[in-house]
């Protein structure tokens, strides 16, 4: 069998400690491999009866060997085991006498599940997303002048001194819905806050100040999540510092980086709201001033409008209007009159009929006594030689009594 | 219970901001009548000064809610 030929530029041939050596020291001056931190799983891990102990740190797709030398490993809190995940401090060494990178560990410690909440965080990511908690839309807009402002935290904590700071003097309600921020039960007490402002505030605060990824995570559960999206009112949520980002945020109508950019983002500016209220004040003057002039020119129009001749024009209608009138009552007046004359007319003939009168017309005649001019009635009214008066139908006679005779002649 | 009651005064900044927009928009519009806008005017400069009072003469008012369980 032939070998390939090597290649030419072998200007420098490496024995294997040699090599070994260059990668050491290549590796020992790189000072970003010292001092420094890496999280990962444990596995193959040796407890050596030197006291030693031996294990690989891995994750996913990669795995590196670590040794934890027995005086650096006297101090360790708990047993290493498979599959935990831990926290490792140290540096990045070259075990040249076989040719292995390893780390040299000089602390190590639990990582409490982080890297487990890590995949926990992202999921509930991915389920609240998915479910629309985290859309646009469904952002609500902030209101502009708030009466009542909630707010949720510790009633102890800097993050609430922070906001009621910010907020000062505007001219709102706070209501402060205490709740637990950290800890065990932090959730449901945070929960439990956020129910208690329901139908109270116009927009809501949900803060704390900054803290360890461990204490801002209960602003990364889901039921937390879940009262903020519920929250009958806008809600703004202010946990940690500005880079801490938690489930909270997403979930919020608005995220401010701090408890004080919250109450920032609330509080209405007041300067320029008294501002506004001058324009405001100005604006109605001016309006008002528009309308008076307006009024004003239109009295100047109708002014205008009242004329010599206009007037005198009114006035001829009017006369003749009078006119009208007049003779209308003037015609009415002398049928009234005719009217009344034919009545007359009636009425005088039927007195005439029933007048004592009208029976000398048929021969009778009727005798006064001059004396008193009573009717005589009897031939005992009168004496003789007395005058009495005989009232025919065409005048009277002056009679005087000759003879009396009670006898009747008829 | 007194929900009605919580924040009357900072609510009617609100509303008195609200009324205010209103009136002056009425009056811009112009057709209200000489009396009425005369009216008007007189509720705007007055919703013009309580507004101002409430925001110069407020104090910080803070309610704690206590951690009974609703209903």
């Amino acid at each position: 069998m032939v070998l390939a030929p090597l290649p030419i530029v072998l200007n420098r041939v490496f024995n294997v400690s040699e090599l070994n050596a260059r990668i050491r020291d290549r590796l020992a001056t790189d000072l970003r491999l010292s001092d420094l931190c890496a999280r990962g799983e444990l596995s193959n891990v040796v407890n050596h009866r030197s006291g030693h102990r031996y294990f690989t740190l891995k994750d996913s797709d990669s795995q590196i060997s670590c040794v934890l030398f027995k005086n650096h490993g006297r101090r360790l809190d708990f047993e290493l085991e498979n599959g935990q995940n831990v926290l490792i401090f140290g540096d990045v060494s070259f075990y040249h006498i076989k040719g292995r990178v390893q780390i040299v560990v000089r602390a190590i410690q639990k990582d409490l599940g982080l890297g487990a909440r890590h995949q926990e965080f992202e999921a509930l990511k991915r389920k609240l997303g998915e479910e629309g908690l985290f859309d646009e839309a469904r952002k609500r807009p902030l209101p502009l002048y708030p009466g009542r402002i909630g707010v949720v935290t510790s009633p102890n904590g800097a993050a609430l001194r922070d906001v009621l700071k910010v907020l000062g003097s505007y001219p709102a309600k706070i209501l402060l819905s205490p709740a637990q921020v950290q800890g065990e039960s932090s959730p449901e007490s945070i929960v439990l806050a956020l129910t208690l402002l329901r139908g109270k505030a116009d927009v809501a605060i949900v803060c704390r100040g900054g803290g360890s990824v461990e204490d801002l995570w209960p602003f990364n559960s889901e039921i937390v999540a879940r009262a903020i999206s519920r929250l009958d009112c806008p809600v703004i949520s202010a946990v940690g510092h500005e880079t801490d980002v938690t489930i909270a945020d997403f979930v919020a109508d608005v995220r401010a980086p701090t408890p004080s950019a919250a109450a920032e983002i609330v509080k209405p500016d007041v300067s320029g709201l008294k501002e506004d209220l001058k324009a405001t004040e100005r604006r109605m003057e001016r309006s008002l001033a528009v309308i008076l002039e307006r009024r004003k020119n239109r009295l100047a129009r109708l002014k205008s409008g009242v004329s010599y001749k206009a007037i005198s024009r009114r006035l001829e209608e009017m006369h003749r209007h009078l006119d009208v009138l007049s003779e209308r009552l003037f015609q009415s007046e002398a049928e009234r009159i005719e009217l009344m004359a034919t009545r007359l007319d009636v009425a005088a003939g039927k007195l005439d009929e029933l007048s004592p009168l009208a029976t000398l017309t048929r021969g009778y005649a009727i005798a006064i006594d001059t004396s008193d001019n009573k009717l005589i009635r009897s031939v005992l009214d009168v004496s003789l030689e007395e005058e009495i008066d005989v009232l025919l139908t065409d005048g009277h006679l002056r009679c005087s009594v000759i003879d009396k005779n009670q006898q009747k002649r008829f | 219970m007194n929900e009605g009651e919580q924040g009357t005064e900072v609510q009617s900044l609100e509303s008195s901001l609200k009324e205010l927009e209103d009136i002056v928009l009425a009056l811009e519009d112009g057709d209200l009548s000489l009396e009425e806008s005369l009216k008007v005017f007189e509720r705007g400069i007055y919703l013009v000064r309580r507004c101002n009072s409430l925001l110069e003469g407020a104090e910080q008012k803070i309610e704690v809610l206590t951690g009974d369980r609703p209903e």
